[in-house]
């Protein structure tokens, strides 16, 4: 089969971190080429690049052979490049031809009006290609995330796609979705279009890959034809170390009850209950839109709930009030770290201090000797990798900028952390930095939620495992039942399977 | 293929309809001279000038933008076109000169907003005081006439009444509709026309919604973006037009507060500040609601000043309207299905 | 060998741009008197640095200051409150009112009611922007409406005179005279107040709290910071300062009138925008709006002295707006970038040091 295209030793460094080293890859007309590899591997950076979000530092990209020198994102539209990313790119008010017709729409006979009737036809046509069954004069907010994607798709056909990039697609899609999905990758091959496609799930790999590249630490490990590679042999080449080594959790004898969480329910989860004791390290696992983060900020007072209790050490907590929260020791480290746990226009010392500021300075007054030495203390506990604490979060790496988070949190003596995907985005070296810190955290008596959707790091480093499903505590997993398969059975338990919904999401 | 029926959703009516429905009743019911031809005919003739600005307010805010410009801009092209009639240049020049000062300000608007890449808020405030500063220093803050003579007997043409129609023997009796409606008319047909049949509604989506996503498709979004505040310009050059023929003068300060009405009409017909949706035809609800009001309260003789507090009450009304019939629309239609059934019916479908 | 790297670090190029970016604000202001004066020796032959001509500018301004003030602690939060001119209008409107009808009232009680009733306006533009998530250019836009309706409301179209002659010498007076130049109250009061609000913005936890508010409020919340609290607890105090700039005004001009302030909305922008705030929020120092109330003042008595017409000030206002936001927004990326700088290279200085 001839080549689609082909990236030559990629290299790519960002300030402090070499994200891409040397990666060559290609892929075949007609190929599923999935990419696999931990969070920080290097996919995302290579697939931008392909896309024309980033430019590489050295090496080449080819197009059926021609090669492609300074790529942007329109460019790679020209040469037929389309990512299908989580964040779909579909305007919700509009219909699902206006949608998929986006930029190239069909008008009538060379004047400016549309011809909605050729559009609504040949949107008929791409999606009974495809098997999709959604009348093309839906609005976009009507649809399900599974059928937004199959309209994105839809999208990328309809405006001569050659290579299309898959990012985790089936995160939020149910097992007879995934189905729907295969499905049209399958139709999708006989086309001859080439497809990257970058996941977590290994048996999915089996059922719809043919070849396979194993990326680790920005580096490219292997490029095999799935039929000459077994599951075991993968997982070995993608964490490339023995399993302690990178979480070095040791699971201790738990403790008291610190946070008790009673029947809370809101609109966006219902009846959840859950304990945490002191030295404990608690996953909290479901797929993407399950109500996990949504739970955590109402158990933290950010968002409110309608009924059920929280208590912290024995006392009853108060809704909607973090203030209190954090003065009674519960505290939230949020998934989104640069946009809702800094303020990255601010320095290190400010950041630190914040939380605990009417704690260090109850007399409303600050001490800004007082304020920099506190805050020096702990960037040196934490080895934060600032010269001093005036430099400005938003110029510290991942890594560093999550340290400062949890640093924030130190500082109010907190005793039960929520952490909300704490390694979210930073590179793997940095990564067992925050572990070590969070078993050392539960081997003081912490308690810790730690919510996150990569499942070896669940498996690594959780005593034991809640998973939520739709909203709904579908379970709980403890000691040998903590398993790939387990886990995800149970989130995917509670998820309906239409295609399009009562709720304008 | 599953056929999708589009379910009734309260959130899809705009608020405008049930404000205008409301003060309709409310109005006639309190107001005896309201429901009458003459006033009527009155007040669809004053609510074009707003119904005009609400248009391209609109338009700007569904793109997540604001133009706060608009008073200002009729105002100053207000003051260009009086100052050239003074001077005996022909109606014709000077209306397309009007027109086409409006355009090219709402050009400099959009280009300062994308190319220097400045918030919309603050620089159409800024742009706002520049225009009406305009228009102030070129007529010396003095209402502008001008003689009738041979060379503008267009605006006095445009001034009469197109049809009238006699119930009565007294004004308020008459039904009179000007050539003024007409024109609103059909600058507001070709508007929406452009914008259900032409891509200018995707476009304007799409950019309200994510830049990011329109300029991936390959839409040139800055542009477009200048495009819209230049028709909002346009159309406040044309409302301007309107409030000159009707009133064959200008005064300089006519404009000042009419972006706040726009910006109320707006609202009211469903359009929200984050863009990526709304309704033209709720805008042209939303002022003709607004205006109800304000001619209600004036025929009661409420002053005016009272007034401006009314229309900021209704802003801040219609705000929370829009947020709240989306939250609470299912208890509501429940509510409303077992009033209109009765309570056998019960809540299902 | 030590002296060189002290003599390098002066004129080291950051430490250069640094001080250019901070000091922007004297830049301009030499800027405009520098313009100002020249046109004046030439075309006019008076001098405009007089003492005598700076004394009326800076007392002019003062009044402006504490607008500007008003604005700027509503912009910490991002909060931009346009109601201001109104709600001196309806406050001393009323407080007009008080004194015509009971004549014999110690000031203090009108003077007290008047600044409690715009702490309560504050209070309501608060409650609009967290509790019923109006945007707050509307919700204050809608305010600014209703406030100067009800302003007409009370008065009509009369103005009342002649106020108390107590009133008017305690904001008025004239306190001090060196040489040519005359201190007078209100740029004491300007001057206090910005001290008591600049150490309560930089030195107390509240302070603190605004700017990381204004900085990141989902982040603010995160972590444990009542935001709704400290976003109404910045339109009460804005509205509360509007009250008093209100009474400052009323003084000066010795008469209240529905009609006053109507400017104001542009002109405190203006002024917070110049002393170096932004829109956004979480950036400012509250000492900027000195510089920028002169510069203003400057630019406003510079047009009257070259005899432009006092309608191109809106004008020039709305171009100044434009320029202040392009450049703050430009100057801000840059003096972060800068600072950054600084901090790395005197690591590597330190670093280099030990070595050696």
């Amino acid at each position: 089969m001839p080549k689609l295209l082909e990236l030559q030793s990629i290299g790519k460094t960002f300030p402090g971190v070499v994200a891409l080293d040397d990666v060559s890859i290609d892929l075949l007309v007609g190929e599923v080429h999935v990419l696999i590899g931990e969070n920080g591997a290097g996919k995302s950076t290579l697939m931008k690049i392909l896309s024309g979000a980033y430019q590489n530092d050295s090496g080449s990209l080819s197009i059926e052979g021609i090669e492609v020198l300074k790529n942007d994102p329109k460019k790679a539209e020209q040469l037929g490049i389309r990512m299908i990313y989580q964040e779909l790119n579909l305007i919700p008010e509009l219909s699902v031809m206006e949608n998929i017709f986006l930029g190239h729409e069909l008008k009538l006979k060379g004047n400016i009006f549309l011809n909605k009737r050729l559009m609504y036809e040949k949107a008929k046509e791409i999606l009974g290609r495809l098997n999709i069954p959604i009348d093309p004069k839906t609005q976009v907010k009507h649809l399900t995330i599974a059928a937004r994607q199959m309209v994105e798709i839809a999208k990328a056909l309809s405006s001569k796609a050659k290579i299309l990039v898959f990012d985790e697609p089936t995160s939020s899609l149910t097992s007879s979705e995934i189905k729907d999905l295969f499905a049209i990758i399958t139709s999708l091959k006989a086309t001859d279009v080439g497809m990257f496609y970058i996941s977590h799930r290994l048996e999915e790999l089996f059922m719809i890959g043919d070849r396979v590249t194993v990326l680790r630490d920005g580096k490219k490990i292997t490029t095999k034809n799935i039929k000459d590679i077994t599951i075991d042999e993968l997982i070995e080449k993608i964490a490339g170390r023995e399993i302690t080594e990178i979480y070095p959790h040791k699971k201790l004898a738990a403790g008291e009850v610190l946070l008790d969480i009673n029947g809370l329910s809101s609109e966006k989860f219902k009846n959840i209950t859950m304990d945490l004791k002191s030295g404990e390290i608690v996953g909290l696992s479901g797929l993407v839109g399950a109500g996990r983060s949504e739970m955590a900020r109402a158990v933290f007072g950010i968002d409110n709930y309608k009924s059920g209790s929280v208590t912290i050490c024995g006392e009853k907590l108060v809704k909607r009030n973090p203030k209190v929260a954090g003065q009674k020791g519960l505290s939230y480290l949020p998934e989104d770290r640069k946009e809702q746990g800094l303020a990255l226009p601010l320095n290190v010392r400010e950041n630190i201090v914040i939380a605990g500021i009417d704690q260090l300075f109850p007399n409303h007054i600050i001490n800004k000797q007082k304020e920099t030495q506190v805050a020096t203390s702990y960037v040196e506990e934490l080895n934060i990798a600032t010269p001093t604490t005036e430099k400005l979060t938003r110029f510290l790496s991942g890594g560093n900028q999550q340290k400062v988070v949890i640093a924030k949190w130190l500082l109010t003596k907190a005793k039960v952390f929520i952490f909300d995907e704490p390694t979210r985005g930073i590179d793997v070296a940095a990564k067992s930095g925050i572990y070590s810190l969070m078993d050392q955290l539960a081997k003081e008596g912490a308690a810790i939620l730690m919510i996150s959707s990569d499942l070896p790091e669940i498996i690594g480093m959780s005593d034991r495992v809640y998973v939520m499903s739709n909203g709904i505590l579908a379970g709980e997993v403890r000691g040998t039942e903590i398993t790939q398969e387990k886990i995800l059975e149970l989130a995917f338990s509670h998820v309906k399977g239409e295609l399009i919904t009562d709720e304008t999401a | 293929m599953k056929q999708h029926k589009k379910p009734f959703r309260l959130s899809n009516l705009p608020n405008s309809l049930y404000v205008l429905f409301v003060v309709f009743i409310a109005a006639s019911l309190a107001v005896p001279k309201f429901l009458t031809p003459g006033n009527l005919s009155n007040l669809i003739l004053q609510s074009s000038i707003l119904l005009l600005l609400s248009f391209g307010m609109s338009l700007v805010l569904m793109t997540g933008c604001i133009d706060l410009s608009v008073g200002g801009i009729l105002s100053m092209t207000g003051v260009v076109m009086a100052t050239m009639l003074r001077m005996n240049v022909p109606a014709i020049w000077a209306i397309a000169i009007g027109l086409l000062t409006g355009v090219l300000f709402g050009i400099v608007n959009g280009l300062l907003i994308t190319k220097l890449r400045l918030p919309s808020f603050i620089t159409t405030f800024a742009t706002m005081g520049i225009a009406q500063s305009i228009a102030n220093v070129v007529s010396e803050k003095r209402t502008v006439y001008w003689e009738a003579n041979s060379s503008n007997s267009l605006i006095d043409t445009l001034g009469r009444d197109f049809i009238r129609i006699e119930f009565g023997q007294t004004a308020k009796e008459v039904l009179t509709i000007s050539y003024l409606v007409l024109i609103t008319a059909v600058v507001i047909t070709v508007v929406m026309l452009l914008f259900n049949k032409t891509t200018l509604k995707s476009r304007v989506f799409a950019i309200g919604e994510n830049e990011e996503i329109a300029r991936l498709a390959g839409i040139k979004t800055h542009l477009w973006q200048i495009g819209i505040y230049a028709a909002s310009g346009l159309l406040a050059a044309m409302a301007s037009l309107l409030v000159l023929i009707r009133t064959n003068s200008l005064q300089p300060t006519t404009g000042e507060g009419l972006e706040f009405q726009a910006v109320v009409a707006a609202v009211l017909g469903g359009n929200t500040l984050k863009g990526g949706k709304g309704s033209l035809t709720g805008t042209i609800l939303g002022a003709l609601a607004l205006y109800s009001v304000r001619s209600a309260l004036s025929l009661a003789g409420i002053d005016t000043s009272v007034v401006m507090i009314v229309i900021g009450a209704v802003l801040i009304l219609g705000m929370w309207l829009n947020e709240t019939i989306q939250k609470y629309e299912e208890r509501i239609v429940g509510i409303l299905r077992s009033i209109v059934l009765g309570r056998n019916h019960g809540r299902n479908a | 060998m030590d002296a060189m790297p002290r003599l390098h670090s002066i004129l080291d190029m950051h430490t250069l741009k640094r001080g250019l970016y901070s000091s922007s604000i004297f830049i301009m202001l030499f800027l405009v008197f520098g313009i100002f004066t020249v046109y004046n020796r030439i075309a006019f032959d008076t001098n405009y640095l007089k003492a005598a001509n700076i004394s009326v500018i800076v007392n002019q301004a003062s009044f402006l200051m504490v607008v500007g003030v008003a604005q700027a602690i509503a912009l910490l939060t991002g909060d931009v409150n346009l109601s201001i001119g109104s709600v001196m209008a309806v406050t001393t409107v009323l407080f007009g009112r008080m004194l015509q009808q009971s004549s014999n009232i110690p000031l203090f009680i009108p003077i007290t009611l008047i600044l409690l009733l715009g702490a309560c306006i504050g209070f309501l533009n608060g409650i609009l922007i967290t509790k019923l998530k109006i945007p707050a250019f509307i919700a204050s836009f809608a305010t600014m409406y209703i406030c100067r309706g009800f302003a007409w409301v009370f008065l009509g179209k009369t103005v009342i005179y002649r106020l108390d002659e107590g009133f008017r010498t305690i904001s008025m007076g004239k306190v001090y005279t060196i040489g040519e130049f005359t201190i007078t109250a209100p740029m004491l009061i300007a001057l206090a107040l910005i001290f008591v609000v600049n150490f309560m913005l930089t030195r107390s936890t509240f302070g603190r709290k605004i700017y990381f508010v204004g900085s990141n409020v989902v982040a603010a919340q995160a972590s444990g910071i009542p935001t709704d609290r400290v976003r109404i607890t910045n339109q009460v105090i804005s509205s509360f300062l509007a009250a008093f700039a209100g009474l400052l005004y009323v003084a000066r001009l010795n008469a209240c009138e529905p009609g006053m302030a109507i400017k104001t909305h542009f002109e405190a922008i203006t002024v917070a925008l110049l002393g170096g705030f932004v829109m956004t929020g979480g950036y400012g120092n509250v000492w900027g709006v000195v510089g920028g109330a002169i510069i203003m003042t400057a630019i406003q008595n510079g047009m009257n002295s070259i005899q432009l017409p006092s309608e191109l000030q809106t004008l020039v206002m709305g171009l100044i707006i434009i320029l202040t936001v392009f450049m703050n927004t430009f100057l801000l990326e840059k003096k972060m970038l800068v600072a950054d700088k600084n901090i790395e290279t005197k690591k590597a200085k330190i670093s280099r040091g030990a070595e050696i």
